[in-house]
């Protein structure tokens, strides 16, 4: 299937003049890039380059020092760097997985899709008042967040795991349920912080397949930070580079692939020492698969 | 001692290691030599108080024996390992039975011998391979005998040879399930010995207890011994001060009982002796035969016993000792997820237990546990389920308790009135608390707690005017019957007696009953209600902060309302307990509330397994009821007490009962779906995220129009 042209799509989410400093620290430098929604867009870099930054701004655990993060949901505008952090999650909408998977480890995994619906059953138990006393709508509300959670657990292949506590899952099931777990937040915009870090080849294959089939079946953008090239050349729509906190190329994966800036930030200028061989390898890897896909 | 020579059982495994005297005796008395120079400083040398100025008094016979024991527990320990268990085992019998029979010079000492003899005896059998079932039932029914033996050498009370009894019956069965005795038994009768041997023993049992009904006139008894058996002109309320409780007067003259007074009494005989020119009484059940509470204790008595042992034999594989505590889990996961049918029993049991032990003593004892019960499961609340450590706990029960005492004392306000206000009030300060301190984490947040529970007592203790200061606040009114009668000898207030009211009676008991029945419900209202939240969204929610808090920031979760809604929760709970204290003890001074009662409430939370339930429960019977039982020990209990929190967090580091039940769970018992799908809203297949958002099907999606249909087929 052909993704959605991004320069067509609706733009999701506008992030302009982006800047972040920690005293005297530039983390990101005046960036701004648009995301599409049902779109990939990718956000690579080398490490240090404030990758994640952005995405901590987005979601609100930290607060931008310049710039604006605007979000289109539903006819609204969201302005994210003016919102506190629990609220972006609630109201705008913005779901996103940890670098270092973060699940309620203690929890069953049942129980982490149904924290992520709170919200919307804090309301339904009339917060806690009609629960307490076991009101019919609440109890409704609760066999209704469990659908959901079905049908995540389903999509993401954890429906036998139900009530494993989420800790006990293998590393590869952990990150997907996290992402299962962000979409029952049924965001607007999907935020993934390596998802396919420490994963083997096949699992890596099922979640490009995962990612890809939640951009096309549910009417959200995905914006994606990922080393491992094979994802990003495969599945991405749209690639932001970064590097040393300033955006250096914006543009689709093959046109980024052949960029002579990326080329130099990823490869390094002559002075500095030859390039890491695994980041050659991944480069070409990801041309590669990209081509056979 | 008894834990080290515990931890060295594992070590002592290598029978059959070559025997050297010298090495056995050098290692002895380097132990010995260790124990003396601890004794001597713990025990030999205190310092007293005497007439203004202050000496030290010397126990040296203490140090002796104790030093001695060490040296003989060392020695048998170092025996056992050199291959040579039965002498120790023969040794270890010996020094149980004279620590039970002779007096020593203290208690405590006695305990030690006792104690490390019998955890010798077990190295020692162990060694020689006797099942673990055998030994359990021997150690079992030989401590009660000497138990009994060592009561009965004071006083002769029925439950002394009840107990005398049972420690025969189990001692009988342990020996006879020996697999030695079992196959004897098996090749003579066919049957193995230990079924005969409960049998024959069961047999004993009855014929000796229908001997006590039959002929036992304890009146008769008491005088043949020479002292006088009196009536007691009884007073309205026993006076306790702390030693001994007046209970009336003989001849004029008054009469004090020891604190404890024992079970089944009257309260008007007592058997009367003189001491030092005061009355003291020893009360008495008098009369022909025995009460029906005795029998009903030798029946639980001798149920338990038969049914615990023949448990233990048919069950004897899972027994087995908990080297690297997977047994321990195992048993706490088993304790619970059958929660469900041990908090029924524990609950019927509870409201039994005053027609059970119809006496003052253990009721009162009973209501202090149930308010630590309460206490703790109103922490449980923010320590286990939120995970936040709260060390200053003791502030909301403080605060509760005022609230009471201030408008039960200014304004009259009946207790009623004033309970849902104190938790009201308490719930207030915990917003007010909460505030503040909840953008902390970890120790910071525990720090402050701790300093918000001294601040709200340094409050209480120069606030003169209001709280009283130090004076505290005294005559707090007692709850009245739910505003239908008083419990005094006469009413008031314009209220009946309660006697009065039901027919019955008068009876200073109903009181301490209704009392203990008032502290029941509130602390089950507060098991039932933190039950229920557990399993509502806010509740869940608790539980993901104490997982992971910055993930629930992710998720829209707002952690600031949350913490706060545990904050009030939890508060609100503790200032109902607070003012039930109030009204229970009707004087409270800000003695009551020191940083030691938070502790003690953690401690309860934290050895029970944070966030279980019954964990709370059985750690409060541990911590509360056993040091109340024990307290003729006096600050020996408190060593005690520390050795056992030691040894829990060492064996058990996550409590006594760490096993989380899932709130919810997706598939029942037999692997179906638990709970109903909610089909209401849409064909049976179209995935849920479409259905209720009906704004995410934005025209000009293609697409999505396509897609949808696939995602549904399963």
């Amino acid at each position: 299937m052909s993704p959605p042209d991004p320069a067509t799509a609706p733009g999701l989410l506008e992030v302009e003049h982006l800047t972040m400093r920690f005293g005297g620290l530039v983390a990101i430098d005046d960036v701004s890039f648009t995301a599409a929604n049902r779109a990939i867009t990718a956000i690579i870099g080398p490490n240090g380059a404030g990758k994640t930054t952005v995405f901590n701004c987005l979601t609100g655990f930290y607060k931008p020092t310049q710039g604006r993060l605007a979000l289109h949901r539903d006819g609204r505008d969201y302005l994210l760097e003016r919102m506190e952090g629990h609220l972006i999650a609630h109201r705008a909408g913005v779901a996103r997985t940890f670098q270092n998977v973060r699940l309620f480890q203690g929890m069953s995994v049942l129980e982490n899709l149904l924290v992520a619906q709170h919200n919307a059953l804090m309301v339904a138990s009339g917060f806690s008042v009609f629960g307490l006393f076991g009101l019919p709508v609440y109890k409704t509300a609760e066999r209704r967040a469990i659908d959901l959670a079905e049908y995540w657990l389903d999509r993401v292949g954890l429906l036998t795991r139900a009530d494993w506590d989420a800790g006990n899952l293998p590393y590869g099931d952990q990150r997907r349920l996290e992402i299962a777990r962000a979409m029952c937040t049924r965001p607007a915009l999907l935020c993934l912080d390596e998802p396919a870090a420490g994963l083997n080849p096949r699992e890596t294959g099922e979640l490009n397949q995962l990612i890809l089939d939640i951009r096309d079946q549910h009417n959200i953008g995905i914006l994606l930070i990922e080393h491992d090239m094979s994802v990003v050349m495969k599945i991405s729509d749209h690639v932001v580079v970064l590097d040393y906190g300033r955006k250096i190329a914006d543009a689709s994966p093959e046109e980024v692939r052949n960029d002579p800036a990326v080329i130099r930030a990823y490869l390094g200028e002559e002075e500095d020492e030859e390039l890491p061989p695994e980041v050659a390898v991944d480069l070409a890897a990801g041309a590669a698969g990209a081509k056979g896909g | 001692m008894a834990q080290d020579t515990v931890a060295m059982q594992g070590a002592g495994q290598a029978a059959g290691r070559r025997f050297d005297p010298a090495a056995v005796l050098k290692e002895s008395l380097l132990a010995a030599f260790v124990a003396f120079t601890l004794f001597i400083t713990m025990v030999g040398l205190r310092i007293v108080e005497v007439q203004g100025g202050q000496a030290i008094a010397t126990r040296f016979v203490d140090v002796a024996v104790a030093v001695v024991l060490v040296f003989f527990g060392r020695m048998g320990m170092a025996l056992t390992r050199a291959g040579f268990p039965l002498p120790v085992l023969i040794g270890a019998g010996v020094v149980a039975a004279i620590g039970t029979l002779v007096p020593l010079p203290s208690t405590v000492l006695q305990i030690i011998a006792v104690f490390g003899a019998i955890v010798l005896a077990f190295g020692a059998a162990k060694a020689m391979n006797v099942p673990m079932t055998v030994l359990i039932s021997v150690a079992f029914g030989a401590v009660i005998l000497g138990l009994a033996l060592h009561v009965l050498s004071v006083t002769s009370g029925l439950l002394e040879i009840a107990m005398l009894w049972y420690g025969g019956l189990a001692l009988a069965i342990g020996l006879t399930t020996h697999p030695r005795a079992v196959a004897v038994g098996r090749q003579a009768f066919g049957v193995p010995l230990w079924v005969l041997g409960v049998l024959a023993a069961a047999a004993v049992l009855l014929g000796g207890l229908l001997y006590i009904l039959a002929a036992t006139d304890r009146t008769v008894l008491v005088e043949a011994r020479g002292e006088r058996i009196v009536t007691v002109q009884p007073i309205d309320e026993p006076l306790f001060d702390g030693e001994s409780a007046v209970l009336g007067t003989v001849d004029g003259q008054t009469v004090t009982v020891p604190v404890v007074v024992p079970r089944y009494y009257d309260g008007e005989t007592a058997r009367v002796y003189d001491m030092a020119g005061e009355l003291r009484a020893v009360p008495i059940v008098a009369g022909r035969g025995v009460d029906s509470g005795v029998v009903a204790l030798f029946a639980l008595f001798y149920l338990y016993v038969t049914v615990a042992v023949v448990l233990a034999y048919r069950y004897r594989d899972m027994v087995r000792p908990a080297r690297d505590g997977r047994t321990a889990d195992r048993v706490a996961a088993r304790i619970t997820e059958s929660s469900r049918y041990i908090g029924p029993i524990g609950v019927l049991f509870a409201i039994a237990l005053p027609f059970i032990f119809p006496d003052r003593s253990t009721i009162d004892l009973a209501t202090l546990v149930l308010t630590y019960i309460m206490l703790g499961w109103g922490l449980n609340i923010i320590v286990g389920l939120a995970g936040l450590l709260d060390l200053g706990y003791v502030a909301f029960y403080a605060v509760g308790a005022y609230s009471y005492a201030l408008l039960a004392v200014h304004f009259e306000w009946s207790f009623w009135v004033c309970l849902p206000l104190a938790g009201v009030f308490a719930a207030s300060a915990g917003l007010l608390l909460g505030f503040p301190v909840l953008r902390l984490r970890g120790d910071y947040f525990a720090i402050v707690t701790l300093g918000f529970g001294e601040i709200i007592r340094i409050i209480l203790l120069n606030w003169y005017q209001v709280t009283g200061g130090p004076d505290g606040i005294s005559q707090i009114p007692r709850p009245s019957f739910f505003g239908l009668a008083t419990f005094g000898r006469t009413g008031e207030d314009g209220l009946p007696p309660f006697h009065e009211l039901f027919g019955l009676e008068y009876d200073s008991f109903y009181r301490v009953a209704f009392l203990y029945y008032l502290i029941l419900a509130l602390a089950l209202i507060v098991n039932f209600t933190s039950l229920r939240v557990r399993k509502l969204p806010i509740g869940r929610a608790w539980e993901a902060i104490r997982e992971d808090d910055i993930a629930c920031q992710s998720l829209g979760i707002n952690r600031r309302n949350v913490k706060l809604a545990a904050f009030c929760f939890s508060a609100m709970f503790g200032g109902i307990a607070g003012s039930f204290f109030a009204t229970r003890q009707t004087f409270i001074s800000p003695e009551s509330f020191t940083f030691i009662e938070s502790a003690i409430i953690l401690a309860i939370v934290v050895l029970g397994g944070m966030g279980s339930q019954t964990g709370v429960v059985l750690a409060a019977i541990l911590l509360i009821g056993l040091p109340e039982i024990f307290r003729e020990l006096e600050q020996y209990r408190m060593l005690a007490f520390g050795v056992a929190m030691v040894s829990i967090m060492i064996w058990r580091p996550r409590g006594l009962l760490a096993h989380r039940m899932p709130s919810v769970t997706y598939y029942d018992r037999n692997g179906r779906r638990a709970t109903r799908p909610e089909r209401d809203v849409a064909p049976p297949a179209e995935p849920q995220p479409e259905a209720d958002a009906p704004t995410r099907a934005s025209p000009g999606g293609p697409a999505h129009g396509a897609t949808a249909g696939e995602a549904a087929t399963p």
